[in-house]
């Protein structure tokens, strides 16, 4: 009796699962294709562009090459191959191929690049650049010096933590402060289990410079954050809930307070704010289930989609109504798995985990 | 020990029939905006837009006005009998102008509820016939017309009416006095819910040669619309809800279809035109069966549209051995909702809808 009640209870359990991870893992989504311009790669790319930051004068720092490591077994071999990179692309000057920065020499062999940041000093034009940087004991966030005339980075500080448990982006609000996401808690083949069970092990980290907090716990399926233009709020998103979740920010402590949840209604990765038209732009997978297949075999071409959220509530509460665009979609075969997407004087740039870059003019 | 089996069956059945019917349905699918260009709606056409067909010198002629009340009126909007059946025109050529009302026949005056159209072109006259499936009040028609240009008027050719004509669609001109006709259900009340729900397959594919109709696909369930390809060769049918679009090879003469082939679209597909001058095809359609529905007892309610162009990428006898899947135009129901119809003319686009406004796009991108 007792027997039964409990094989019940998992079957329904699992049924509940597989209700819930469903409509993210779209097994019936196709990728459809269409443009907002002519859309095309940009070279030298090839091998991932997983995040991208880009400043308010139209530079865009890309971060390439990640190896993810969760059950490596699974993935396909040439993934751990992979050169960890950070690239600029100027949108200034598109034509122009995506130039390698110069990494620290410290970091120059152990780097697997994941969520890049920014922060530049209004009056004096200093740049730093925040990357996750899965090493190979820790999650470290590298903070580092941008130096224009020789394009290369320096570091001025590796952040580690007890707290970062499975890093995936990183937001700068301060030349030595961020918020770090940590998407889950194992690392390895565990990750699927935490996955399929629904495990609540991800967080939100803030470090102020000197000492980290955690600012939301016992979250499950965060992914990537992006800050709102007045810097008051955070948006952070959770990839198989295709939700927002909006934040407001304690100037005291960097606390988050949790405001609203948009549904996106597909599977997001990451979020760029775009501080001119405060719409928020998404890489995003219209099916976790051919993404997960091309994981397993990069030849095997997974869709992409860029979705648009555009705010149309009044100035306390910007996504009380909003509108969803989503001005292009591919089927795989120009870039596989887009991670991420940004927006720059009707330009665009669309990053993938482990394929191409593709930089789009927006003319519709 | 009977009865446990049996309750288990039942579940088990149940369960099967909601996976099947929860893909097709799009519980979780929103309605994107996306554009091939600047877009707009077109005056003064707001109570629906089903289906369009367009002849070679761009002139858009479009079913309006479906009184969906004969089909389980208690699971509709009241507001659908006062829908008024009209058939209206629009040049692509002059697209600054509004569409036009086209005047009917005395006999259908009061008795046109359109829902599938086609059109002949005849090529020395240039006469235009048009074959327009209407849902009256005694049963279902489908009405063969002939287009005065002159006086915009529409006057009776020939109504044809048949008993396997259970639920009408669409329709597709043979010639002058023959066509292909497609029922989407076998019941016309409420009754018809069942069907999908248990999977019942009562439906006929039926050919008409000016005299006999015979069924020449029996016993499937869905079958929404229909289209030619260019050489005459291959029908295209829809299924909206298992998201395909069905590829016969067709024997002309006999009019004997054999599936060939069927593409998985990823989401209910409704009318489908085949362009003639680049042999893709565009359907209108819908990311969620279920906002449709909502959006059908409400009309006030949203439902979101969305065009897929399938481009085909094959050898001349198999064109869509290989192809490709686009989707020019979305919309989250506030332009256009329930998208049912899209046709492509010079690059252009002309969309319809089951029950709301069309819209009017240039093709930019």
């Amino acid at each position: 009796m007792i027997l039964k009640a409990i094989v019940l209870l998992i079957a329904l359990f699992a049924l509940q699962r597989v209700w819930q991870l469903s409509p993210g893992f779209g097994i019936h989504s196709k990728g459809y294709i269409h443009r907002p311009g002519p859309c095309r790669t940009v070279k030298p790319i090839q091998t991932g562009s997983e995040d991208i930051t880009l400043t308010d004068n139209g530079i865009a720092f890309i971060s390439s090459g990640l190896r993810l490591n969760l059950c490596k077994q699974l993935f396909d071999k040439k993934i751990q191959q992979f050169t960890g990179r950070i690239y600029k692309f100027n949108f200034n000057d598109p034509a122009h191929a995506a130039v390698e920065v110069a990494l620290p020499r410290e970091l120059e062999k152990d780097f697997n690049p994941h969520g890049v940041s920014h922060w530049k000093d209004a009056s004096s034009d200093e740049l730093w650049l925040f990357v996750v940087n899965h090493r190979k004991d820790n999650d470290n966030v590298e903070v580092m010096k941008y130096n224009h005339e020789l394009n290369s980075l320096s570091l001025v500080r590796s952040v580690q933590s007890t707290m970062f448990t499975s890093v995936n982006d990183i937001l700068a609000v301060g030349p030595k402060s961020f918020y770090a996401s940590n998407d889950g808690y194992f690392h390895g083949c565990l990750r699927s289990l935490e996955v399929v069970v629904g495990l609540a092990l991800g967080s939100v980290v803030f470090f102020d410079g000197v000492t980290a907090s955690l600012v939301v716990q016992r979250q499950s399926d965060l992914n990537s954050m992006a800050l709102s233009e007045d810097g008051t709020r955070l948006f952070l998103t959770k990839t198989f809930e295709q939700q927002i979740n909006i934040f407001n920010i304690s100037k005291e402590n960097g606390n988050l307070m949790f405001d609203r949840a948009i549904d996106v209604g597909v599977s997001i990765d990451n979020i760029y704010a775009d501080p001119v038209s405060e719409d928020l732009w998404l890489g995003a997978h219209s099916s976790m289930y051919l993404l997960s297949q091309h994981m397993t075999n990069l030849d095997a071409k997974a869709p992409s989609k860029v979705v648009r959220v555009h705010p149309l509530g009044l100035e306390a509460d910007r996504f009380e109504s909003y509108e969803l665009h989503s001005p292009f979609g591919d089927d795989g075969r120009l870039i596989s798995r887009s991670s991420s997407a940004v927006y720059y004087q009707e330009q665009m740039l669309v990053g993938s985990i482990s394929d191409t870059l593709v930089f789009c003019d927006i003319i519709v | 020990m009977f009865l446990k089996t049996v309750a288990f069956i039942l579940l088990a059945f149940l369960v099967q029939r909601a996976w099947k019917l929860s893909l097709g349905f799009g519980t979780s699918n929103v309605g994107y905006i996306n554009r091939p260009g600047p877009c707009r709606n077109v005056a003064p056409i707001e109570t629906g837009s089903e289906d369009i067909a367009v002849t070679s010198n761009g002139l858009a002629f479009i079913s309006s006005g479906m009184q969906l009340s004969d089909m389980c009126s208690s699971a509709v909007d009241a507001r659908f009998s006062q829908f008024v059946g009209r058939i209206y025109v629009f040049d692509f050529q002059n697209s600054k102008q509004d569409a036009v009302e086209v005047s009917l026949p005395k006999e259908l005056q009061y008795n046109f509820s359109p829902h599938g159209i086609d059109l002949l072109e005849d090529s020395e006259t240039g006469e235009i016939l048009l074959f327009v499936v209407n849902h009256r009040k005694i049963g279902e028609f489908v009405e063969i017309l002939s287009y005065q240009p002159e006086s915009r008027s529409l006057s009776m050719v020939r109504s044809v009416t048949h008993e396997l004509f259970t639920s009408l669609n669409d329709v597709l001109a043979i010639d002058r006095n023959s066509f292909l006709a497609s029922n989407d259900a076998y019941f016309r009340s409420c009754w018809r819910i069942l069907e999908p729900l248990l999977g019942l397959r009562w439906c006929n594919f039926i050919y008409f040669d000016g005299t006999v109709g015979q069924s020449i696909i029996e016993n499937g369930h869905d079958f929404n619309s229909v289209a030619l390809s260019r050489n005459g060769k291959q029908v295209y049918l829809t299924r909206p809800s298992e998201m395909k679009l069905e590829i016969y090879n067709r024997s002309k003469g006999t009019e004997t279809l054999k599936l060939h082939q069927s593409i998985n679209v990823g989401m209910a597909v409704d009318n489908v035109f085949s362009d003639q001058s680049t042999g893709d095809l565009w359907l209108g359609s819908h990311p969620s069966l279920a906002l449709l529905t909502k959006h059908l007892s409400d009309i006030d309610l949203r439902a979101p549209s969305q065009v897929i162009r399938i481009q085909p990428l094959g050898p001349q006898n198999d064109p869509f051995n290989t192809y490709k899947l686009f989707s020019p135009f979305g919309d989250d129901g506030e332009l256009v909702s329930g998208s049912s119809s899209a046709v492509h003319f010079k690059d252009k686009l002309l969309i319809g809808t089951v029950a709301h406004k069309v819209a009017y796009c240039e093709v930019q991108s």
